[in-house]
């Protein structure tokens, strides 16, 4: 009986700390499925979706460097690799929804759009069209991408064989 | 004493046009697109990219377009380029065990979790010149495997669960922690190299650093100048998440999938009075895939950690203060091209010296001359 | 950190770099010519008690590697959140560590030895006062004189009296060592630089 009431208090610190994770989970996977998106695709969708959003550029976009770090031995260890090109947006929209967008390269109208995309996610009545319309198929190209590139990959490991002697 | 000379402006200006006239080349051949650089030099990409220390790959492209193929001059260009944009942080340490893998091998286990992935390698190729290619043909057909998309194991895991490997850290423990509990990642590009150097700084310095010199100690270490007999425990090549926290947002948030390679180096130790035999490590990253860069790189930071390991430092490879020292082409590119420019006024004055010094031995010889004709005389 | 995510947002500059180039040739002439009045624009969204020159002073001046220390009501968490957000600046509490001090005014002035002065070595590594004069042109003159100034300038701010004087010109006599001042009105700045004479 004690190892059930355990089980379920767990469950429910687990169900609080998942509802307390949610949004930040949810708004990690989509920022980043930003960051990495085609700036053309992404364009695409946006114009596809036919929105003309009144909002204020709050900072940016403004290019600038994160310096990457990597771990002796992959896991000991941090030290500094080498930095990469970043660009970065803040927008308000005229609602109040602040959205930020950090975008790898020097692509300031994609960190604008992509802000801009974020401030959107966070109103509850838009964020199911827009996640729809935008994220999910920016997700699925790029899983699609990695997949081929991993199966392409695939094609070229190797077989051992044991040589068996014939007499 | 300092004389100003002006001149040159027209001869300076014209050089540059000639120099972008020579970039163009011959009009009847097609201007090279940055894109084409970006993914049919890769490799040249992948290495500008690396040493000049900033990953972003249409401008790598572009610098080595500009360089006119100069891979120093065009990692010169990108380290010119940083120095233009603000820092907004550090990331978080990329997690290569998470890597989705294009190329994984090991020479020191034939079966492993993973398997022995060979990817894009040039290995096993004859080194033939491919005619075809003047032809311009166009790839066979790929064949596609199966991928599970899983993670791929770090090979030297297995000889760490028996304890025959050491800590990745090494034998130095754990990183010093600041007053704020965070810990501190020493920055190059922040503070001034000093000697001796944590193993935070070497691994950025020697990351940051020519492949060829690294190649060449790398080699040296082999061949028995300080030698560690090594084995490739692992070389992989493929694509992390980049991690970052927003100040504003204050939660971590990818911001970027980049390509590295990582080597592991797995070398003898045959142990001190406190540690047992065991294998002692080498470590090597790079940005994009350049393997031979991250093989020499692991080959060069185990021989750094000479002393660490109560090794006796006896060869340049070892030698902390002349590997790091040295080991930055766009500071010693700088250097040694510097002594292109005018030293005329230095020259003028090592001349002068030169010119009295011979005066005064010849005039030394005339007296001494003078000296035993008069002598002979008497 | 998790203030700052729960913080206001309030527009930087429209156009970064032509705003932030146009306020630092302002800042250039002003000390270049200390004592001398020189129009700056500020963005138009400010947390208060910031005013919009002295932010286009900080946006244009501070980064990453600046650390700012920010001095009475200047002190909350929307002034430290809007200049931290906008220029990466740390925000410290210890003075001997930054590099620029804001004050929202002459009164809140903490002793100036708290501040940097630089090294003989490095006297460049030295702390920059930011205040917010008020208006120029009422209060207490003084002449000032040195690099900079042909013969002699009259100068006077709202809240600069007799004692901040007396500290300055103590400031003045520890060149090349000292810090350097910049007063902010309400559409204009002026400088007072170490290496400017200052007599009542």
């Amino acid at each position: 009986m004690a190892d059930k009431g355990d089980g379920q208090v767990a469950a429910q610190v687990d169900r609080e700390l998942a509802s307390k994770e949610a949004p930040e989970v949810a708004r990690k996977r989509w920022m980043g499925v930003l960051a990495r998106a085609d700036e053309d695709a992404t364009e695409e969708l946006w114009a596809a979706l036919g929105r003309t959003d009144a909002y204020t550029v709050i900072r940016g976009p403004e290019q600038g460097l994160v310096m990457v770090r990597g771990r002796a031995g992959g896991t000991g260890r941090a030290f500094n690799l080498g930095e990469m090109t970043v660009t970065r947006c803040t927008v308000r929209l005229a609602g109040g929804a602040v959205g930020h967008g950090y975008v790898c390269g020097r692509r300031p109208e994609h960190a604008e759009r992509a802000a801009l995309i974020d401030a959107l996610m966070q109103l509850e009545d838009e964020c199911q069209v827009v996640d729809a319309q935008i994220i999910g198929p920016l997700e699925t190209v790029e899983e699609k991408r990695r997949a081929s590139r991993s199966c392409k990959s695939a094609a070229t490991k190797v077989d051992f064989f044991t040589m068996v002697r014939s007499e | 004493m300092y004389v100003p000379v002006k001149g040159g402006e027209r001869a300076i200006e014209n050089a540059h046009k000639l120099l972008a006239e020579e970039r163009r080349g011959n009009r009847d051949t097609p201007d090279l697109d940055v894109a084409q650089i970006d993914e049919q030099l890769a490799l040249a990409v992948d290495r500008v990219m690396t040493e000049g220390s900033l990953y972003d790959r249409e401008l790598a492209a572009l610098a080595i377009k500009q360089a006119r193929g100069d891979l120093i001059e065009a990692a010169f260009l990108l380290r010119a380029f940083r120095t233009t944009l603000a820092r907004f942080g550090y990331s978080i340490p990329i997690d290569t065990g998470q890597m989705v893998v294009r190329r994984r091998i090991s020479a020191t286990y034939k079966d492993l979790p993973g398997g022995q992935v060979l990817g894009p390698t040039f290995d096993y190729t004859h080194r033939l010149i491919d005619f075809s290619l003047l032809e311009g043909a166009d790839p066979e057909n790929l064949e596609e495997g199966e991928s599970d998309m899983g993670v791929t194991p770090h090979v030297l895991n297995i000889l760490d669960r028996e304890g025959l490997m050491e800590p990745a850290n090494g034998s130095s423990g754990a990183q010093e922690r600041g007053e704020d509990g965070e810990v501190h990642v020493g920055d190059l590009t922040r503070e001034p190299l000093e000697f001796p150097a944590d193993r935070d700084i070497r691994l950025q310095r020697l990351a940051r650093g020519d492949e060829g010199f690294l190649l060449a100690l790398g080699y040296s270490t082999q061949r028995g100048y300080g030698r560690n007999h090594p084995f490739a425990g692992e070389l992989r090549l493929g694509e992390v998440r980049v991690g970052f926290v927003p100040e504003e947002l204050g939660f971590e948030i990818e911001i970027a999938e980049i390509t590295v390679t990582e080597c592991e180096m797995v070398n003898q130790f045959k142990g001190s009075k406190n540690v047992s035999p065991q294998f002692t490590r080498g470590y090597g990253l790079t940005f994009g895939h350049c393997e031979r860069k991250a093989m020499s790189m692991a080959l060069v930071d185990r021989a750094l950690r000479a002393k660490e390991l109560d090794e006796e430092v006896e060869a340049p490879g070892q030698d902390e203060e002349f590997v790091l020292a040295h080991a930055d082409n766009v500071e010693a590119t700088g250097f040694v091209e510097h002594l292109k420019l005018p030293h005329y006024v230095d020259f003028q004055s090592e001349l002068e010296l030169v010119r009295r010094m011979r005066a005064e031995i010849e005039a030394a010889k005339v007296r001494n001359g003078d000296a035993e004709q008069i002598e002979a005389a008497e | 950190m998790s203030g700052l995510a729960q913080q206001e947002y309030f527009a930087g500059f429209g156009d970064p770099v032509h705003e932030a180039q146009a306020c630092f040739r302002s800042l250039m002439e002003a000390m270049s010519r200390p004592g001398s009045i020189v129009e700056v624009d500020g963005p138009c969204e400010v947390p208060a008690p910031l005013s919009p020159v002295m932010a286009s002073v900080a946006l244009t001046l501070c980064d990453y590697e600046t650390p700012i220390g920010l001095v009475g009501e200047l002190r909350s968490d929307a002034v430290a959140g809007y200049l931290r957000f906008h220029t990466s600046a740390p925000v410290v509490d210890d003075l001997t560590e930054a590099a620029f001090v804001f004050l929202p005014n002459v009164s809140a002035l903490p002793d100036l030895g708290t501040m940097r002065p630089g090294t003989a070595s490095y006297p460049d590594k030295s702390a920059t006062i930011v205040i917010d004069a008020g208006s120029f042109g009422t209060g207490l003159d003084v002449d000032l004189s040195g690099p900079g100034i042909e013969t002699h300038v009259c100068f006077s701010a709202t809240g600069l009296d007799a004692p901040f004087w007396r500290h300055a010109q103590a400031n003045h006599e520890r060149y090349p060592l000292g810090l350097d001042i910049i007063f902010c009105g309400p559409n204009a700045i002026a400088a007072l630089p170490r290496s400017t004479k200052i007599e009542a």
